[in-house]
């Protein structure tokens, strides 16, 4: 899903599925995150980025 | 075990499968759950095994949406419906429009022109009087839409806790159009299989309005009233026509079983035909669950003889708010009984009728 | 579906299709299993393995979270979501699992208060909603669901939500695997990773797979293309006589994991000395309990949970289907006392299931394999 905003504070991100479903999610695991970043989200926690860039 | 008697035993088991699949569902369960509310096999459990064999009636054996009478030469449709629905409004409709729409469809997949209504409401004790009356506009509204009368109601009162604010009953009757001969024995192998619009949409603004899963979308309720369509498809495709069903509780697939069981045949559906909006594929994408199973209120599933498809489609995309119809699939002789998905993909699978509800997953 | 990326791409699938036949030896047999449910479901709703060729076979594994989860387990839920002014909350997978007499959907027709979630969240969420109730949540699945309920452990904890917990059933996805192997009569050839418990646990823990059994394991994705490329992959692996752990699908899982979420379920979480397995009997040290310092969340503290051990039926094979040793068919009571209606053993309960696949699928996959 792909983030929309970020709540730092409460940890959750507004996110969007490809047509515009939207489902806050917990990012406790991923932050800090970015609006437009790609998570991918299991029972409404992001586990990772699913970017397809390989990471640092 | 040599290869000979593994692939008999292999065969016998099958069988033993496939007589059990064919047989009149018995209804062997202690207790009522939601399951036997939910369209799958757990209510045809219920119908088959309870209520056909108790009351006996050649027009209850049909298991169709609307019972048969004819009086005096007349062909009517008659049926009746209970609509209770949480929450009471939803995006793109409420009970109201629910329970008109309902009913008129049941009489119109009887091939059936609506004519007259009856309205039973049970009330909960402390509703809103204002919830009342935006309810019977909205019953108003879509009988005139529908182009039925309301002639005959009644209303209860129940203690506070024992309903859920509104529950809702209509009966109706309807004028069997001379141009239909719908029955699931009609069906032929070769009878092309029509979706009037993108499906799943009622059921998921249901389940996505009752906000208990966080999650949000923009998808309204398809709820109207499908007579037009049926009208239309009558006079373009007449005797062509099949069988119709309004795919409500368990959905298109629900629809598909119940009919392939009905009539002996079988169903190829091409999944990558099935028009679903983005929104809906993606909120079940994301509950775990099949579009396929999802409440329709207003769209219908028709069967129609391969030299009329060509017409029939195109006399459903004429209507306003079906430029999504489609041919999705065909009937088939073999395997008996079943519904199989070509899937997008590539691959085959069997498409089976769910026991109840289809549930949000995780794993 | 209208609904079609890279990863659902029929044309595709067919060239990958095409070059697993090209790196199958004829006349051999190959059996992979894929370890996850997910997985499962993927391969079951594209009919994935309908683009197999018939000696390449896919073995269903335990990494179902609801069909794993013992009778016992499901009773004593049913217990505590009977127990007065409960709110009983868990996914909804759950609610169709037997228990010795009855499922959860049975128990709400009895008057429980069973609610559907979607996360763990969802389950505080109603807790902080309803001041006056206890809410439990009934949290199952494997390492990827794990971290949410640890996060909402944690919430529960910064928040002194103090009418919320939790009954832990989750399990880890290793241990069972390390039970697969070492049974004499296992017959598999090489093994399709879980992507998302490798989201979180990483590729490394599979590396025993290559290292202490010499079987090819590849860790994947959910879309179709992705279990067919991994498919390849392991196929490639046996072909060339090597065995190693690969990544198919890098783009989500980094090789050391989620540290952060290993650290918090380590916080939140201790291992249990052992726990039932549904079909595979006890299994040590393959289960978590909530750890010491989050004891007051602890569902199984709070209330005095029956602890029922209820023996898998007797008849049942699902042990044997899910290490490859016996086809569905062979089970004795496959077809007959147990069927998707009425199912005894866990293979039979969700709808991709080894056996209920199979009692759905059988007769096509055959006439397959005899075409």
């Amino acid at each position: 899903m792909r983030v929309l905003e970020v709540d730092a504070e409460r940890g959750l991100a507004l996110c969007c599925a490809q047509a515009g479903e939207r489902a806050s999610v917990e990012i406790g695991l991923v932050e800090p995150v970015t609006a437009g970043e790609l998570l991918l989200v299991h029972a409404g926690t992001a586990l990772g980025r699913a970017g397809g860039e390989p990471g640092p | 075990m040599t290869p000979e008697t593994v692939s008999s035993r292999e065969s016998r088991i099958l069988e033993i499968i496939e007589t059990a699949r064919a047989k009149r569902a018995k209804f062997r369960d202690s207790h009522i759950t939601m399951s036997h509310g939910a369209g799958g096999k757990a209510t045809t459990s219920l119908i088959e095994g309870l209520f056909a064999p108790a009351f006996e009636s050649a027009a209850l054996d049909q298991l169709a949406d609307a019972g048969a009478v004819s009086v005096d030469g007349l062909d009517l449709a008659l049926t009746t419906d209970s609509f209770v629905v949480k929450p009471l409004h939803f995006p793109g409709g409420s009970i109201g429009e629910l329970a008109v729409n309902g009913t008129v469809n049941d009489l119109a997949m009887a091939g059936a022109r609506p004519l007259a209504l009856t309205l039973s409401l049970v009330l909960e004790e402390g509703l809103a009087a204002q919830t009342l009356q935006e309810e019977v506009q909205a019953i108003a509204r879509a009988a005139r839409d529908a182009g039925v009368q309301i002639v005959a109601g009644d209303t209860k009162v129940v203690e506070r806790g024992h309903a859920d604010g509104i529950y809702i009953c209509t009966s109706g009757l309807g004028l069997r159009d001379p141009r239909a001969s719908l029955a699931p024995d009609r069906l032929r192998p070769g009878d092309r299989i029509l979706v009037s619009g993108s499906i799943g949409e009622h059921g998921t603004a249901i389940m996505l309005a009752r906000g208990e899963l966080g999650l949000d979308a923009d998808i309204e309720s398809d709820t109207r009233s499908l007579w037009p369509l049926v009208d239309s498809l009558l006079a373009h495709a007449g005797p062509a026509l099949s069988c119709l069903r309004d795919a409500t509780r368990g959905g298109v697939a629900s629809v598909l079983n119940e009919l392939a069981r009905a009539s002996g045949v079988a169903m190829v559906v091409r999944e990558a035909d099935v028009p679903v909006a983005p929104a809906v594929a993606g909120a079940a994408e994301i509950l775990g669950i099949d579009p396929m199973y999802v409440a329709n209120e207003g769209k219908l599933v028709a069967f129609v003889a391969p030299d009329h498809a060509e017409q029939a489609l195109a006399a459903l995309r004429a209507m306003p708010g079906c430029e999504a119809a489609a041919e999705i699939g065909e009937v088939k002789s073999d395997p008996p009984g079943m519904v199989l998905v070509e899937t997008g993909f590539g691959g085959r699978r069997v498409m089976d009728q769910l026991v109840g509800d289809p549930l949000p997953r995780i794993c | 579906m209208k609904f079609v990326d890279e990863f659902r791409d029929a044309e595709l699938g067919r060239v990958v299709a095409g070059e697993i036949v090209a790196a199958v030896e004829p006349g051999r047999h190959y059996k992979v299993m894929e370890v996850c449910g997910g997985h499962t479901h993927s391969i079951y709703k594209y009919g994935v393995d309908d683009l197999l060729p018939s000696n390449v076979e896919l073995v269903h594994g335990p990494g179902c979270p609801v069909c794993v989860i013992p009778m016992g387990r499901v009773d004593d839920g049913i217990a505590l979501a009977h127990e007065p002014g409960v709110i009983f909350t868990c996914f909804g997978d759950m609610l169709r699992v037997p228990g010795s007499s009855q499922t959860l959907l049975d128990a709400k027709a009895d008057g429980a208060d069973v609610r559907i979630v979607y996360s763990p969240l969802d389950a505080l969420r109603i807790a902080k909603q309803n001041p006056e109730r206890e809410v439990v949540f009934f949290a199952i699945g494997f390492e990827t669901t794990a971290p949410s309920t640890a996060l909402t452990l944690r919430r529960a904890r910064a928040e002194s939500v103090g009418n919320f917990s939790v009954m832990c059933s989750h399990v880890t996805i290793v241990p069972p695997l390390r039970a697969l192997l070492e049974s004499p009569d296992l017959r598999l050839d090489g093994f399709i990773g879980p992507g998302h418990v490798a989201t979180v646990v990483g590729a490394r823990p599979f590396q025993f797979l290559p290292d202490q059994y010499g079987k090819p394991v590849v860790i994947s994705g959910f879309e179709p293309l992705d279990i067919l490329q991994s498919v390849l992959m392991v196929l490639r692996q046996l072909g060339a006589g090597r065995a190693t752990v690969e990544n198919q699908y890098a783009r989500v899982v980094p090789w050391e994991g989620n540290l952060r979420a290993l650290e918090i379920m380590a916080e939140v979480f201790a291992l249990r000395p052992h726990f039932e397995w549904r079909g595979l009997g006890f299994i040590s040290q393959s289960a978590l309990r909530i750890s010491d310092a989050y004891a007051e969340w602890d569902a199984e503290e709070r209330f005095s949970v029956p602890g029922v051990r209820v023996a898998d039926p007797k008849a049942c094979q699902c042990g044997e289907v899910l290490k490859g040793v016996i086809k569905p068919w062979e089970c004795k009571v496959f077809g007959t006392a147990c069927t998707p209606e009425r199912p005894i053993g866990t293979c039979m309960v969700s709808p991709e299931g080894a056996c209920a696949a199979y009692y759905n699928y059988g007769r096509f996959a055959r006439e397959r394999e005899v075409a």
